[in-house]
């Protein structure tokens, strides 16, 4: 079998199938780099920030690109190896200039922290060694996941009203007695699994988001595959969040946070690629070595037509045990044979939406996830939920609903009634409960009703964030780690 | 010695704990887990609860006008004959004003259609309705198990559906109804909704949580009060109301990608029970970009309320999709026929008999 791509008098041996067509390796790692460099060159924004603009020396010549690196994702990291591979190619043809700086940023947390800092070393000595010597292109930062939890001067207690879904809201300021840790989030309050890897996934991206805020990049160039992408859409619709996905999409306009305007806009580079494109990639540059926890990514047998041994799936999930994407994923990976072009489908049909009509008075934002409210979701709850029961009438349903008053469960709801209405009563000397003081999307809402204990979360005020600026005076612990694991442009600890 | 009267094994009273308790009323013992929000709840509080969520969404939505005739698409499976229950009392009892017809469609599928309307007939006689039937062999001169012997098992479910949908239409008319009420449910309408955005199906991506459906040129208005009602908590109801159902899946093949969509969300409802709504919520807020226009392209407008060139049924083309399939039906029906030959009457039938046996 020959390769399709090379020249006629040179053909060599294929080593990749992909989309009917057969590939060798450097025919291959050509196709994927060149879908990659054709996203970051789609309109006029993009090409501006990656292009060398001549005069160098002008403000504003070379712009800040945040590339946030998961080692648990192949997506991130064949992303951070091409776009490497582009700043070498500028540096060779522009005297050792660049149009663009790449930050490259690591979520990471107590568990998983001596892992990330030695693979992250070993990624920078053996394949970013030669860019690294060049200073100021490329620099890598670490970022506790707590850090969202430490920087935040007040939080907020949420609760619904299990009568009408109405939210009520109480925050407090946070001293050192109260700081929240990811930990005792998902231990105390997440019921199952989906509501677990829910609340890290808005964490980190708030975290993401807010450095990139905080640090005037330009761009944020997020490392999902068109498979990685489509999941999250269907995930989204499923969780009750299909309003935002023309947002997530959107690479046109420049992204809010927390109702500012941001300098910054969101970049799928890898969107044009299928996840097995991207595993074949890894598999032949190498990289996989530098991933963690690779027997829990959802490595797909891939497309490599010579080498089919990848690590292990590991022991497959009960379904009850598992996730909602990781649900979605394994439907496509389930229907991908039958129905192959399923996954480009959902992704061009989930391009061509854009954000609902607003039913609010006022532009609300959700106080959890951060993204926009377009209907009031308690109302719309309530419309369609009843929660008045039949009415007690024998005297024996009379004695058994006052056995149930006096006992445990009925005490347990008292609890709940105390706490609600606790909070009900500072909410209402505070607030009015109209639409402009709704305070969290649908997918929270339900999320927060269906999937976390007692139907109340402690969660930080946004508002009162500040990621970067005091993050290393406010713990000295973190700013020990930060010292650590920090490396400067030289590649030196 | 003293006598001591034998304890009665039948009246002996149960004792409740105070767990098994129904969690709205906290007085009843609690007999079932909502399919909903899995909360646990006794039969008065369910039947109550899931009565009072139809009536709310029929309010919500204007459904009804008072003195309207109300056609309720009645196949006999457990949508149609809860509807119609439903409608029936909640009619009575919030007073609607309304006047309630069961509307019956004879697709011709000898051993599953003959079964279901013998039900229908039953529940015209229960609920006091007046029940009218109307059949492919009158409307097209083709019966289902004829079609599908020309074109497939595979097909069943395009043919069906296209026909079904006009001959509602078609049949309310005939009866001088502008309303056709459907037991479409949340569990189908979330199917389609995930359908829609899987196949890339744009037209219909809109509308598809729409619970009013009508065409400016069309008399004919439908609507679907199941809208937000689980398919679990439609059979529950039917059970404990005790309705008389008929429960058999249609013979023919069901459309192999809905299969797949359907046990996604089984998947799905087992880790999240409430994904159903959340689904149909994500469905009300998906909206399209506004399409660019191309001057060079020849744009052909849809225009609302066209209609057939043949039928002069409601057609969003020149012919309408029912006479182009009546079309490619009638190339293929064979010159000669065999007098009395019933060979094609039950094919699926003989089929789904033919899968069970073993040797």
């Amino acid at each position: 079998m020959e390769c399709q791509r090379c020249s006629a008098s040179a053909r060599n041996p294929a080593t990749v199938e992909s989309r009917k067509e057969k590939f060798c390796d450097e025919c291959f790692i050509k196709f994927v780099s060149t879908k990659q460099r054709k996203q970051m060159m789609k309109d006029e924004y993009f090409r501006n920030l990656f292009k060398v603009i001549y005069p160098f020396e002008k403000e504003g010549s070379v712009s800040k690109i945040l590339l946030p690196l998961s080692l648990s994702d192949s997506g991130s990291l064949v992303m951070l190896d091409i776009v490497h591979d582009l700043l070498l190619e500028q540096t060779k043809q522009h005297n050792n200039r660049t149009g663009f700086t790449v930050d490259v940023l690591t979520v990471f947390t107590e568990e998983n922290v001596s892992v990330i800092k030695e693979r992250m070393e070993s990624l920078i000595n053996e394949k970013m060694s030669q860019l690294n010597k060049i200073s100021n292109i490329f620099n890598v930062h670490f970022i506790d996941v707590n850090e969202f939890f430490n920087n935040a001067s007040e939080v907020s207690t949420f609760i619904i009203d299990n009568e009408n879904f109405e939210i009520f809201s109480k925050s407090k300021s946070v001293d050192d007695s109260n700081i929240l840790t990811l930990k005792e989030i998902l231990g105390k309050y997440c019921l199952n699994s989906s509501s677990r890897s829910d609340l890290i996934s808005i964490i980190k991206t708030q975290l993401i988001k807010h450095f990139a805020y905080e640090n005037g990049y330009n761009a944020i160039m997020w490392g999902h595959s068109m498979t990685k992408l489509s999941e999250v859409i269907i995930s989204l619709v499923v969780k009750g969040k299909g309003s935002q996905i023309a947002t997530f999409l959107d690479s046109e306009s420049f992204d809010t946070l927390n109702n500012k305007p941001c300098k910054y806009k969101n970049l799928y580079p890898m969107k044009d690629l299928l996840s097995v494109e991207i595993e074949s990639f890894l598999q032949i540059r190498n990289l996989a070595q530098f991933l963690i926890n690779v027997e829990e990514t959802n490595v797909k047998p891939n497309c490599l037509i010579a080498r089919k041994s990848l690590p292990s799936l590991g022991q497959q999930k009960l379904v009850k045990n598992m996730t909602i994407n990781e649900i979605t994923n394994k439907y496509f990976q389930d229907i991908q044979n039958d129905y192959s072009n399923i996954i480009s489908t959902v992704l061009r049909t989930a391009d061509k939406l854009t954000q609902p009509k607003s039913s609010m008075a006022k532009p609300s934002q959700c106080q959890i996830c951060q993204s926009k409210i377009y209907t009031n979701p308690s109302n719309w709850l309530n419309r369609i939920t009843v929660t008045s029961p039949y009415p007690v009438e024998t005297t024996e349903e009379k004695y058994l609903f006052k056995q149930w008053q006096d006992s445990k469960l009925g005490q347990s709801h008292t609890h709940y009634v105390e706490l609600l209405n606790e909070i009900k009563q500072g909410a209402s000397n505070s607030l009015d409960v109209e639409d402009s003081d709704v305070k969290l999307c649908y997918g929270c809402l339900i999320l927060l009703n269906t999937s976390i204990k007692d139907k109340n979360l402690v969660w930080p005020k946004v508002d009162t964030m500040d990621i970067t600026a005091n993050a290393t005076n406010k713990n000295k612990e973190l700013s020990q780690i930060l010292d650590q694991f920090e490396i400067n442009s030289d590649g030196e600890e | 010695m003293s006598f001591t009267a034998p304890s009665d094994p039948v009246n002996k009273p149960t004792k409740v704990k105070v767990s098994q308790l129904c969690e709205l009323c906290h007085s009843r013992k609690a007999l079932i887990r909502r399919p909903k929000n899995l909360s646990k709840l006794c039969k008065q509080c369910f039947c109550l609860v899931f009565e009072t969520e139809i009536h709310n969404t029929i309010v919500a939505n204007n459904l009804f006008q008072r003195g309207e005739k109300v056609a309720v698409g009645a196949s006999g499976g457990k949508d149609s004959t809860v509807l119609a229950h439903m409608l029936k009392l909640l009619n009575d009892r919030y007073d609607y004003g309304i006047e309630i017809v069961l509307l019956s469609i004879d697709e011709g599928i000898i051993g599953y259609r003959d079964d279901s309307l013998a039900t229908v007939k039953r529940n015209q006689q229960q609920y006091g309705l007046p029940l009218e039937i109307f059949s492919f062999k009158d409307l097209y001169d083709w019966t289902m198990d004829e079609i599908v012997s020309v074109a497939g098992i595979r097909n069943s479910c395009t043919y069906c559906g296209v026909f079904r949908r006009q001959s509602l239409d078609r049949g309310a008319a005939k009866l001088g109804i502008s309303h056709v009420v459907t037991g479409h449910n949340a569990d189908d309408m979330a199917e389609t909704v995930l359908m829609n955005i899987l196949r890339g199906d744009v037209a219909r991506l809109e509308k598809s949580t729409a619970i009013i459906t009508q065409s400016s040129g069309s008399p004919i208005k439908r609507s679907k009060p199941f809208k937000y009602s689980y398919q679990k908590e439609i059979v529950l109801y039917a059970h404990y109301m005790k309705l008389d159902y008929f429960s058999t899946e249609c013979t023919y093949a069901p459309e192999a990608f809905r299969g797949t969509a359907r046990e996604y969300m089984k998947n799905l409802e087992a880790v999240r029970p409430s994904c159903i709504i959340d689904i149909i919520q994500s469905g009300e807020n998906l909206a399209l970009k506004a399409k660019k226009s191309n001057a060079r392209k020849r744009v052909v407008k849809f225009v609302d309320g066209n209609r057939c060139a043949r039928c002069g049924y409601l057609s969003s083309n020149n012919i309408c999709k029912a006479c182009m399939l009546l079309e490619g039906l009638e190339k293929s029906r064979a010159q000669v026929a065999i007098e009395n030959d019933t060979s094609a009457d039950g094919a699926a039938l003989k089929l789904r008999a033919l899968e069970k046996l073993s040797f």
